[in-house]
């Protein structure tokens, strides 16, 4: 599935979208959305680290790289940071519950090897046969799926596609909000920058 | 954006084991949106027989949404809606999940079909009267499969017709001329 992955997450439509012209991946541009129209999108990175802002990445890469001379475009983003919240919150009281970011970034990545296209050759999820030599991300239970094939469940559902196993949830996080501490609009610019630096 | 390719590999491996599974699902539109899946009536049910048919519909959000499943084909059965053909089924609810397929679901419906479960129902009429009155309730679930699970299509006909090698014109004016019969349309197509 090499040319028909999705290449961002729609943080409206939470779903995966696939942006024209992903070649060019210029920093300033910045897609909409072809179901909702909003640009609060973030690229699925596939090989590269997977950050927790990588749910938030074009947002936060914005807010990082403009910092001052933009205020605008951060408001804005801010507004659908509050969207995106109370959503969550509210899914959280009726829907299931999704995965920890520190859970979903700290799911083991591994190369595809041989041995593993011998024993599971195909992402159970785009059920494209893996590359060798490419990332892909491993489940405790050691289940293995492609980053943007998984991610996207699992900021969904806290459940391996296959047997339904759980990441480890993260005890610090309230229930109610598991995004909550990830919130990188602080009132203090060191509380902000504090938050940023956990992560990497 | 739906995972097109992912429909397409699935259509393929249905297309595979079709005549070991006896389930197929077709396309109804070019763009994958709106498919079509047959099921055949599981044996030692009061649906054994009968070919159910049943519309698919794949989310924006497929695979990480479940596809919408109903019958199209008229069935009575304790979890599936008498009226609408609305399937109650976890799995196409909150027990979706993106490694399962268009096929692991409509397994799952024939699984349901065998095993129907009238505690947690879709037609309330239809359950009750599978608790209260079993035996009403087997005889008139086989006489739906009998009258609307056997029965098939106008285009299901022509296109069985003309792929006996006659022209689709004179498929449709036969199957007319003899009242929708499909063995009286092919004697008349043979004799002349
Ligand atoms: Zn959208
Ligand atoms: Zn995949
Ligand atoms: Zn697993």
């Amino acid at each position: 599935m090499t040319s028909r992955k999705n290449t961002h997450w729609c943080n409206t439509c939470r779903r995966g979208i696939r942006l024209q012209g992903e070649g060019m991946r210029g920093r300033g541009e910045r897609g909409a959305c072809i179901h909702c129209g909003d640009t609060f999108l973030e690229r699925l990175y596939e090989n590269v680290e997977l950050s927790p802002f990588d749910f938030f990445g074009l947002a936060i890469e914005e807010a990082r790289n403009r910092r001052g001379n933009n205020r605008r475009s951060i408001l804005e983003n801010q507004l659908s940071f509050q969207e995106l919240f109370n959503r969550l919150s509210a899914q959280d009281r009726r829907g299931p519950q999704p995965a920890s970011p520190t859970a979903i970034n700290s799911m083991q990545k591994i190369k595809i090897s041989k041995k593993h296209l011998s024993l599971d050759p195909y992402c159970p999820v785009c059920q494209d046969r893996f590359e060798t030599g490419s990332v892909a991300r491993k489940m405790p239970c050691k289940h293995i799926y492609h980053s943007e094939c998984i991610v996207p469940w699992l900021v969904q559902r806290n459940s391996c596609p296959v047997c339904r196993k759980e990441l480890p949830q993260d005890r610090n996080i309230g229930r109610k909000n598991p995004f909550l501490y990830l919130w990188p609009f602080r009132s203090s610019a060191s509380a902000s920058n504090h938050n940023v630096s956990a992560f990497h | 954006m739906i995972d097109f390719s992912r429909v397409q590999k699935e259509l393929q491996d249905c297309e595979k084991d079709k005549d070991a599974s006896g389930i197929r699902v077709s396309p109804k539109s070019d763009n994958l949106t709106r498919l079509t899946g047959t099921i055949p009536g599981p044996i030692g049910t009061p649906y054994e027989g009968g070919t159910f048919q049943i519309d698919i519909t794949i989310p924006e959000g497929y695979p990480f949404e479940p596809p919408k499943m109903q019958f199209s084909t008229k069935v009575w059965h304790p979890n599936i809606s008498s009226q609408s053909g609305a399937i109650c089924l976890d799995v196409l609810k909150d027990q979706w999940s993106p490694a399962l397929t268009l096929k692991t679901a409509l397994v799952s419906i024939q699984a349901l079909l065998s095993t129907p479960e009238p505690k947690d129902p879709q037609d309330a009429v239809v359950a009750e009267q599978y608790i209260k009155n079993y035996q009403v309730f087997v005889s008139t679930a086989r006489y739906w499969t009998e009258t609307f699970a056997k029965n098939s299509s106008l285009e299901e006909k022509v296109k069985r017709l003309v792929e006996m090698g006659f022209g689709d014109a004179q498929v449709r004016s036969a199957i007319e001329s003899s009242g929708g019969d499909e063995n009286l349309a092919l004697e008349k197509l043979c004799s002349g």
